[in-house]
């Protein structure tokens, strides 16, 4: 753990300038905050206080063991680099971060270049890392521990997953990560948030993820339970799971760049194989989802990879596809464990929700089995997500059609306009029959969505100033 | 043209002879051991005309014009004499003496000149009198196959496949078992990725022979397990040689081809060199960060070019001409030989029904596998070899001889793929389309000085030395990568896009590679005499250094703005219209266009080096009448260090000494017969890319592969047993059966614990390899009407078994077996061939068949079966024909079974495909002026 105390070296830097009008590299990497770097010892059980701007040069770890505490106010920017070079912040499996700001104090997590003024355009993505933790909660993936997208394999501290789900990593409580999510190499980006095997004595609440460039908020197993957060304008999805997650959500909310980003929720079982168990069955209370409009082509939520999951009393709003649910086929009409088992097993839910401009509006629309094209039942050539003739043939030899069955209707779904855009969540028109809240974690409230009357994320976040 | 060829007639044939003379050489050897004989007598009957033969056995007698008869005599051998040799004026006759013992009432032998005729006796001789398992092939049989450079005349001999025309693998063990040396000394490998030498930059008309070494002795550098290849480059032509060969080749897949992938490189490409087209424009350090210096950033963005798409572009016929020359003459009234000769070839492949797939097992009950990824491939590639050598040997006098050797060969490939279809994980409806233009540009020059010294006085010792310098390259120059998602059911501005979480943002690397590599031998022998039987005591040293630097970086192209500026045009897209603030899209200083960013990762780049000190001491002597023995010890000190520039990755380290004891019996059950049995011991060391923490790919979206500092080096101990009958000189009988147990070898492993497919190298805990292998080769001149006709077949199996990396065998479900087959190990290899060759016409021909069983190629993570390599047979077909003393023409067919390259996943009795393609049939037509 080094920490250098730059300034004197910048006074130094900035009069050498004045000398010489160079255009090197140094000049946009020329720091003005407290430089941190990680040589392999992590940050220590360390401070950052408030009034103090943290600068994150290359892949800074909490280390097992050790707890940063970060007050409110604090400015953490990381430096830009893609690679191994990029910079982030990671609580390792048996670390613990107490990252906790105020509605007037946030916390703030945003690139090196941003001055906070609007150096940095609002949808500017993929200029820092992002912020992960990874805990002890297991996984549905063998061998029961994974090394975290996006940190090379042969780091130790990068690797998460165990068999502790009431884990505690820390509380993180408002923080707003903007413009995250560089390139890691190989097809890699870092999410906004990553949640890798956390356990569900973490508290994560009040969080904005804004113009990262891959996923808001991504889960990989565990239960970590998640409420009040802001996922906007990301060059991926907004919120995603696998490996198995079972944690909690309530007022989620995802607003989506209308040029910009793919589905608002993608949700995966298992990675291989696709059936392991823990079977992922979240439960997620009151989310409102904006889309990007009809024009985008893009989807609300997919359920594949034996997805299972209950979305309840929630908002989704203006996009081209609603939800689709992934129906894998096998020889002789044998049912095999998939995202559509998983509707038939009572794991996955979708209920009194509202929907409005998504899809054509109607039932069938709104909700779709998707089928690869090879399976043996469906018609070969191309990809499958309606009720085409093979997937008639082969629901009909199963006691459950979906398509007959009507799921959309009878898990007292409706469409309707709430009365909500993406300048102003609150919703006019979101009341209705209401699920119950399946455990005590969840508040019991009388609206859909993820705001009731006033607006939570104004103020401290980016998005609602 | 003619003009060229007679002037270097005249310099070359300077013949320092008396009028009206000619000159006979040749070489004299013991029939049954194939020693050189040292001082035998040579003379013509009835004259005072004779010679003695030198260390090496060879003699070089000049005589008057007209038929002679010679006389060959050594004491305690029966006496030769060849009858009607014809000697022409400034010409060169050769006559080599295979020399029996003489037995009571045979004391004289009389042939016919004519009759010598014989092709392969040499290098079966050897074969017969080697300490160790050897298998070879001679130039003879080289051109008589119409093999053009080494590789493919590899393939032939016994237990030998070579992978993609280039690796050897000896008995299906992979190139990491195999070595190669050019004349004794090692030479490194240009491609970094491999453990051994590209066999298909040795044109074969330099090429004295090439011989396989199956089981260690201790004079051998010990790193080989499969199999040494030894490459004999020619020394004293007996006389004036010169050859100048062309030929045409067409495959109507790959050549005149309109639709050939190809895209603009430089205007040196045809030489296999870059002119610099490819350089990188920038330097990279300059490189802003965004949104710092927004004007800089443009600029140099702009200077890229807009290259990132392949073309269509009709291919030219492959074609290829050599020319080589050799001769000896007296320098200073010592004998000096050489052969130099330079090559060139330029080949083109292309294949358009390539498939590239991935499935998947969803659940471990589940009946048939989940389609992942299908792609459609289309590959189109063309390759430059230029290579060129001079061989000079000098004879001091008739103990001391010295040479030198000096290696350039260049190569360049320019390849082409486009990748199109769709993946599971993908929108349903969206195609994912990639491009890969990559340039590998290899250059290898080698100086190699070596001497052989014969000191009668102290007890006949003698002393061979022997210091190589080579320097190799390899760079591969603006390698772009560049995918798009493309939506046929949308409409308009949707259809095409360029999502950057979906898949690698376009990307240029530049990767270079220096290696030099040092090696310095020398060996002493000290002949002596056991129970009245030759012998001998052989000890030496031997240091090889390399030392490598490894550079890559990447250029990554960002954008601010929605891909959907992207019109499925990739150099629209890349103009400088779309570029920083120059976009549309960017207004009051938001969405910004394309820019590049560095996006090197240091831990790409490393230095390496690695010595290897040997030495040894071996026996050779019988212990009685029919056994001999052939035992010892060699020492090996390996120091490897691999350094990353990313000083945080682990240094790749290795500390070894190693004792390596060879035992080698051979049995004479007859004078044609032999048992051989042998124990050695043996190690495998990991390359330096092995070694490094670097990652790659094929193309977007493949796996990665990454280097594991952490390996160690294998162990083997090698069990080897072999019956072999030299029926007659030139045919071959043998049957072999061999076992090798592997400590940690080291194999490829799929990395469980990583999110997107990853292989990397483990050293694993045990490994097993078994098999037997058998070869004939066989005249058909005793059947009548067949005395033309020869076959030849070897057959080897194999079987193998590798203990899997524990982390990977937990992932792998329940009940999964804790071992497989060694990567890339073949269960059987066969080889054929039947041959014609009428010498009083002219004529030859020969038809080959090669059959190569099905060898794991990839390692799946978890549960999904692994892939297999399918069994290939290709079938070639050449047939010579001579017009006249010098002249011959050549046809080709080669491939003619043209099969799919097939790489499936075999699961419940189905079979899905991984990989397929195939390369077509190549025909060939080629022309030659040969003085022998």
């Amino acid at each position: 753990m080094k920490k250098s105390y730059l300034k004197i070296t910048s006074v130094l830097l900035f009069a050498l300038a004045i000398g010489f009008v160079a255009c090197t590299k140094d000049d946009d990497k020329n720091p003005d905050g407290n430089v941190i770097t990680d040589d392999g010892s992590g940050t220590g059980n360390a401070t950052w206080k408030t009034g103090d701007t943290i600068v994150l040069d290359g892949l800074v770890f909490v280390n097992d063991g050790q707890e940063l505490t970060i007050e409110p106010g604090v400015v953490i920017k990381g430096m830009p680099g893609t690679g191994e070079n990029a910079s982030a912040l990671i609580v390792a499996r048996g670390g613990k971060i107490n990252a906790i700001g105020t509605a007037d104090q946030p916390i703030i997590m945003t690139a090196f270049a941003d001055d906070l003024n609007g150096s940095v355009a609002l949808t500017d993505r993929g200029l820092w890392g992002g912020l992960i933790v990874l805990g002890n909660a297991s996984l549905n993936s063998s061998p029961g521990e994974t090394a975290i997208e996006g940190i090379p394999t042969s780091e130790p501290r990068g690797i998460y997953g165990g068999n502790d789900d009431t884990d505690n990593s820390g509380t993180l409580k408002y923080i707003s990560i903007r413009h995250g999510g560089t390139d890691i190499g190989e097809g890699n980006e870092i999410n906004g948030l990553t949640l890798g095997g956390v356990g569900s004595g973490t508290v994560i609440e009040y969080i904005e993820v804004i113009a990262n460039k891959d996923d808001g908020v991504e889960f990989f197993g565990g239960q970590p339970r998640l409420k009040n957060i802001l996922v906007s304008y990301c060059g991926d999805d907004c919120f995603d799971y696998d490996e198995g997650f079972r944690g909690y959500g309530q007022f989620w909310c995802a607003i989506q760049d209308t040029e910009d980003g793919d589905r608002c929720g993608e949700h995966d079982g298992g990675t291989d194989p696709e059936t392991a168990q823990p079977y992922a069955t979240p439960t997620i209370m009151n989310a409102t989802y904006i889309g990007r409009g009809a024009a985008a082509g893009t989807r609300t939520i997919t359920f594949r990879d034996n997805a299972g999951g209950h979305y309840a009393n929630s908002i989704f709003l203006n996009q081209a596809k609603g939800i689709d649910f992934e129906l894998l086929a096998s020889d002789a009409f044998a049912r095999v464990q998939d995202s559509y088992q998983q509707i038939a097993d009572g794991n996955l839910t979708v209920k009194n929700n509202i929907f409005w401009n998504v899809a054509d509006g109607t039932a069938n629309g709104l909700f779709k089995l998707s089928a690869p094209k090879d399976s043996t039942y469906m018609d070969g050539t191309t990809e499958v997500e309606t009720y085409s003739t093979g997937m008639a043939a082969y629901l009909a030899v199963n006691e459950t059609d979906f398509y007959a069955n009507d799921y959309f209707t009878a898990w007292g779904n409706e469409v309707k306009d709430p009365g909500v855009s993406a300048n102003n969540p609150i919703p006019t028109n979101a009341s209705g029959t209401m699920a119950t809240t399946p455990d005590t974690w969840f508040d019991d409230v009388t609206y859909k969505g993820a705001f009731g009357t006033a607006n939570w994320a104004q103020g401290w976040t980016l998005t609602f100033k | 043209m003619k003009k060229i060829f007679i002037l270097i007639h005249a310099i070359l044939f300077s013949s320092l002879l008396f009028a009206g003379e000619g000159i006979i050489r040749g070489k004299v050897i013991d029939k049954a051991t194939g020693e050189e004989l040292i001082g035998a007598t040579i003379y013509l009957e009835g004259t005072t005309i004779g010679t003695t033969t030198d260390f090496d056995g060879n003699f070089s007698l000049p005589a008057p014009e007209g038929k002679h008869t010679i006389i060959c005599s050594f004491i305690s051998y029966e006496t030769i004499k060849i009858t009607d040799i014809e000697v022409k004026p400034d010409e060169v006759s050769v006559l080599n003496f295979q020399m029996g013992t003489a037995s009571l009432g045979l004391e004289e032998v009389t042939v016919q000149a004519k009759e010598i005729r014989r092709t392969e006796n040499a290098l079966l001789v050897m074969q017969k009198k080697s300490a160790t398992v050897v298998d070879g092939i001679s130039a003879q049989q080289m051109s008589r196959m119409g093999d053009s450079d080494a590789a493919s005349s590899l393939k032939r001999v016994t237990g030998v496949s070579v992978e993609g025309g280039k690796y050897v693998y000896v008995r299906g063990l992979s190139d990491r078992y195999s070595k190669t040396l050019l004349n004794g000394a090692q030479i490194p490998g240009l491609d970094p990725n491999k453990n051994t030498v590209q066999m298909d930059l040795f044109p074969s008309n330099l090429i004295e022979n090439m011989v396989v070494y199956k089981t260690f002795s201790p004079d051998l550098p010990g790193d080989f397990t499969g199999g040494l290849v030894n490459i004999v480059t020619k020394d004293f032509p007996e006389r004036y040689t010169f050859q100048f060969s062309t030929s045409v080749g067409f495959n109507p897949q790959a050549n005149l081809n309109k639709d050939f992938l190809t895209y603009k490189g430089g205007k040196l490409d045809w030489l296999g060199v870059d002119d610099g087209t490819r350089d990188i424009p920038v330097n990279v350090e300059d490189i802003p960060y965004y949104p710092s210096q927004k004007d800089k950033l443009d600029d140099l963005t702009r200077s890229f070019n807009k290259t990132m798409e392949p073309e269509t572009k009709a291919s030219f016929l492959d074609h290829s001409h050599s020319i080589s020359v050799g001769n000896q003459f007296d320098f200073r009234g010592k004998p000096l030989g050489f052969v130099a000769g330079l090559t060139y070839s330029r080949g083109f492949n292309y294949y358009d029904d390539g498939q590239k797939n991935r499935e998947m097992l969803n659940s471990e009950n589940a009946t048939s596998l989940n389609n992942q990824q299908r792609f459609s491939d289309k590959l189109g590639e063309e390759e430059v070899l230029l290579g060129a050598m001079v061989n000079t040997s000098y004879k001091l006098s008739n103990n001391n001889k010295i040479g030198l050797t000096l290696v350039r060969n260049q190569s360049g490939a320019s390849r082409a793929r486009t990748l199109y279809g769709t993946r599971n994980s993908d929108e349903i409806g969206m195609y994912f389309e990639t491009r890969t233009l990559q340039y590998i540009q290899r250059a290898f020059s080698s100086a190699q000085l070596r001497g052989e010294h014969h000191f009668p006085s102290f007890h006949d010792l003698e002393i061979q030395w022997l210091s190589s310098f080579t320097l190799s390259q390899q760079d591969e120059p603006d390698l772009r990568f560049f995918s798009n998602s493309y939506y046929p059911s949308n409409e308009g501005a949707a259809q095409y896009q360029i999502e950057q979480s979906k898949y690698d943002l376009p990307t240029r690397y530049y990767r270079d590679m220096l290696e030099t590599n040092l090696d310095n031998k020398v060996d002493f022998t000290l002949p002596f005499d056991a129970f009245g039987a030759p012998s001998k005591f052989k000890f030496g040293a031997n240091y090889v250094y390399k030392y490598r630097q490894f550079n890559d970086k990447r250029i990554v192209y960002w954008f601010q703005f929605a891909g959907s500026t992207y019109d499925g045009s990739v150099s629209d897209f890349l103009s400088d219209e779309n570029i920083g603030q120059s976009a549309d899209a960017y207004i009051n200083d938001e969405r910004y266009g394309i820019y590049i960013q560095d996006g090197t990762d240091d831990k790409n780049s490393y230095t390496a080096n690695q010595s290897v000190l040997g030495s040894y001491a071996m026996i050779d002597m019988p212990v009685f009448e029919k056994l001999r023995v052939i035992t010892g010890l060699r020492f090996e000190a390996t120091n490897m260090l691999v350094e990353s520039k990313d000083t945080r990755k682990a240094k790749g380290e290795l500390n070894n000494q190693d004792l390596l004891p060879a035992i080698n019996l051979t049995y004479s059950l007859t004078d044609k017969m032999n048992v051989r049995a042998a124990y050695t011991k043996t190690l495998a060391r990991p390359s330096f890319r092995e070694k490094s923490p670097f990652a790659s790919f094929d193309f977007a979206g493949g796996e990665t592969w990454v280097g594991n500092p952490e390996l160690d080096r294998t162990l083997i101990d090698n069990y080897d047993l072999r019956w072999e009958y030299f029926m007659q000189p030139g045919e071959i009988l043998s049957i072999s059966a061999f076992y090798k147990s592997f400590f940690q070898p080291i194999e490829v492993v799929d990395n469980p614990i990583a999110v997107n497919p990853e292989i990397t190298w483990r050293n694993v805990d045990k490994a097993s390899v078994k098999g037997f292998e058998a070869e004939v080769r066989k005249d058909l001149d005793f059947i009548p009407y067949l005395e033309n006709f020869r076959i030849g077949a070897n057959y080897t199996w194999v079987k193998s078994e590798v203990s899997i990396d524990p982390q990977e065998l937990a992932s792998m479900g329940t009940g999964a077996d804790d071992t497989r087959v060694m990567m890339g190990q073949a269960p059987y290899i066969f080889n054929g061939y039947l041959g014609y060759s009428n010498d009083s016409i002219g004529l030859s021909a020969n038809l080959g068949y090669n059959l190569t069983g099905e060898k794991l190629a990839v390692v799946v993570k978890g549960v999904t079966p692994d892939i297999f390599e399918q069994p290939f047979a290709s079938l070639d077909f050449t047939l010579s024909k001579k017009f006249g003393k010098y002249i011959s023409v050549k046809f080709a067919a080669k491939n003619l079974m043209n099969e799919s390259r097939d790489e499936l996943y075999i699961y419940g009795g189905k079979s899905y495909t991984y990989k397929s393609y195939s390369t077509g049939r190549k025909f060939s037509l080629g022309f030659s002026y040969l003085i022998k």
